[in-house]
């Protein structure tokens, strides 16, 4: 499948996933751009590219948002 | 009050100009948002409670497709590099990585990656080579092109790929030290999970080698729940396989027996030939030490074919070695001698000693029990120029010589033999271990 089909495929449940995570669009576009770069560049090595980044964009999250309670002063 | 922000562009994503120009037809969301040229994107009217995911998700998407395009042209040229440099001297290799641009790109590491993994197989050091220079490549690539942590993750492939090319070639400090590198550099790198899972994978085969049993099961078992729960079933296999030569060595050899044939339903014949001979192997040994000999030859005949196919001759000779323990089981005594003669005559062949000294010990045990002892007696005499000539060490050579006192005085039972045959393939990976004497004859004659 081309890059451009799976992303259209995948985009609604990506975007759910990042919206649930309430970041503003620059972190949106850092994780996002920063994960399909690496995507396509593994795009002949992983063959469940959906399970793969979603699984990436979640840690990415998940990473900002430990990241951003380690520096909110009490 | 106006709500108009900047927002940088992600680095990665610049494009060198004139190129990328994919094909965008029937998306026009995509088409009509490709970015402007600049370092700077203004995002227009954002609502702080509902930020405009739409626009980022447009301009991405757009530039990934781009910048596949990109990938693309970059992967054709580096097979024909890659290609080029196994026909080149190895300094000429570093001159060529070090001074040509066309060798500086992502894909053309990425190949040497690859095919260091390849030649690991068969010729281990120019697997060390390529992994290695595929570690020179990865400094020389432009950060702003390939993205700061994609790069990371390269580099750290590189490594860990160097590390277990050294682990083959025996360089276990080497290894070491190269897994060490990968390690801290994973940590900086985008957290793909794959990666993780292939930098465990490769570290426990190093733990394996170096005994450190319970270190690789636990790097095999997180590798193989990360493949798992990235659909990557193949490697699951992979995993599998090596998770099965890890209970063998911890005596779980039932444990051994199902790891082994979960990891073999996983494997892909177009794509793990190699793998699913090592795993059908290693399967035939585990068979033939829980005693299920009938399995075990159904099984054999497959491998045999499977080795016959690609003319693999050395691991034939491994298999002739379990064709005699096959036929030992099946109480056909004249079958397993005629094996384990044919394998001892090709390892001679081929100059692997220890290899020939442990079918030799096989043969000495099966002539015991047959009563054989003048035959054991000519067998052990044999054995000994034999061995000094092929790369036996020191340590393993007085051993075989005070086993040959042992049988001179006929006090070789079968358990010394399994105790020698055991302490042979140990010293193969340690020249400083001992063989211990206790239950010897004593005063064995002096080394000549």
């Amino acid at each position: 499948m081309p890059l451009v089909d799976f992303l259209i495929a995948v985009r609604p449940k990506a975007e759910a996933l990042l919206r649930g995570f309430g970041l503003t669009t620059t972190e949106l576009e850092e994780i996002l751009a920063s994960t399909l770069q690496v995507l396509a560049w593994r795009w002949e090595t992983v063959r469940d590219r959906e399970t793969w980044l979603l699984a990436m964009l979640e840690r990415r999250c998940k990473l900002l948002i430990e990241a951003r309670v380690k520096v909110v002063p009490e | 009050m106006s709500d108009e922000i900047k927002v940088p562009t992600h680095p990665p994503f610049q494009m060198p100009s004139g190129r990328g120009t994919a094909d965008l037809e029937g998306i026009p969301t995509l088409r009509s948002t490709l970015p402007p040229a600049g370092n700077e994107i203004r995002l227009l009217s954002r609502k702080p409670t509902e930020p405009d995911y739409n626009a980022v998700f447009d301009r991405v998407f757009a530039e990934a497709v781009r910048h596949q395009e990109s990938l693309e042209a970059e992967r054709t040229q580096a097979e024909a590099l890659v290609a080029e440099l196994r026909f080149q001297p190895a300094n000429r290799r570093r001159l060529l990585i070090r001074n040509s641009r066309r060798y500086q790109t992502w894909a053309v590491a990425q190949g040497l990656i690859d095919t260091s993994y390849q030649l690991g197989f068969r010729e281990p050091a120019e697997s060390c080579d390529f992994a290695a220079l595929a570690t020179e490549v990865v400094e020389h690539l432009d950060r702003q092109r390939y993205g700061l942590a994609p790069l990371i993750d390269l580099k750290a492939s590189a490594w860990s790929q160097l590390a277990n090319a050294r682990r083959i070639c025996s360089d276990f400090p080497g290894a070491e030290q190269a897994f060490a590198t990968a390690e801290s550099l994973l940590a900086e790198g985008s957290g793909d999970p794959l990666a993780m899972a292939r930098y465990c994978d490769l570290k426990a085969s190093l733990s394996r080698v170096q005994g450190r049993f319970d270190e690789s099961f636990r790097l095999l078992t997180t590798a193989v729940q990360q493949y798992r729960r990235m659909g990557e079933f193949r490697f699951v296999g992979r995993a599998l396989i090596k998770l099965g030569l890890v209970h063998s060595l911890s005596d779980r050899n039932h444990d051994a027996i199902e790891a082994t044939r979960a990891g073999l339903e996983l494997l892909e014949p177009a794509t793990d030939r190699q793998q699913i001979m090592t795993g059908r192997h290693n399967l035939v040994r585990f068979l033939v030490e829980a005693g299920r000999f009938f399995e075990a030859r159904a099984l054999l005949l497959q491998v045999r074919r499977m080795y016959q196919e690609q003319a693999e001759a050395i691991p034939l000779l491994r298999l002739k070695v379990m064709e005699g323990h096959i036929a030992l089981g099946l109480s056909n005594a004249a079958e397993a001698e005629q094996a384990y003669l044919e394998a001892r005559a090709g390892f001679i062949h081929h100059d692997l000693g220890y290899d020939a000294a442990v079918v030799s010990l096989d043969l000495a045990s099966l002539l015991i029990r047959l009563g054989r002892a003048t035959e054991v007696k000519r067998l052990v005499a044999e054995m000994m120029p034999i061995f000094r000539s092929r790369q036996v060490h020191r340590e393993a050579l007085a051993a075989l010589l005070l086993f040959r006192h042992a049988v001179v005085a006929e006090k070789a039972s079968l358990l010394l033999v399994e105790r020698m045959r055991t302490y042979l393939k140990d010293a193969h990976k340690n020249p400083k271990l001992r063989f211990d004497t206790s239950g010897l004859p004593a005063d064995p004659p002096s080394p000549s």
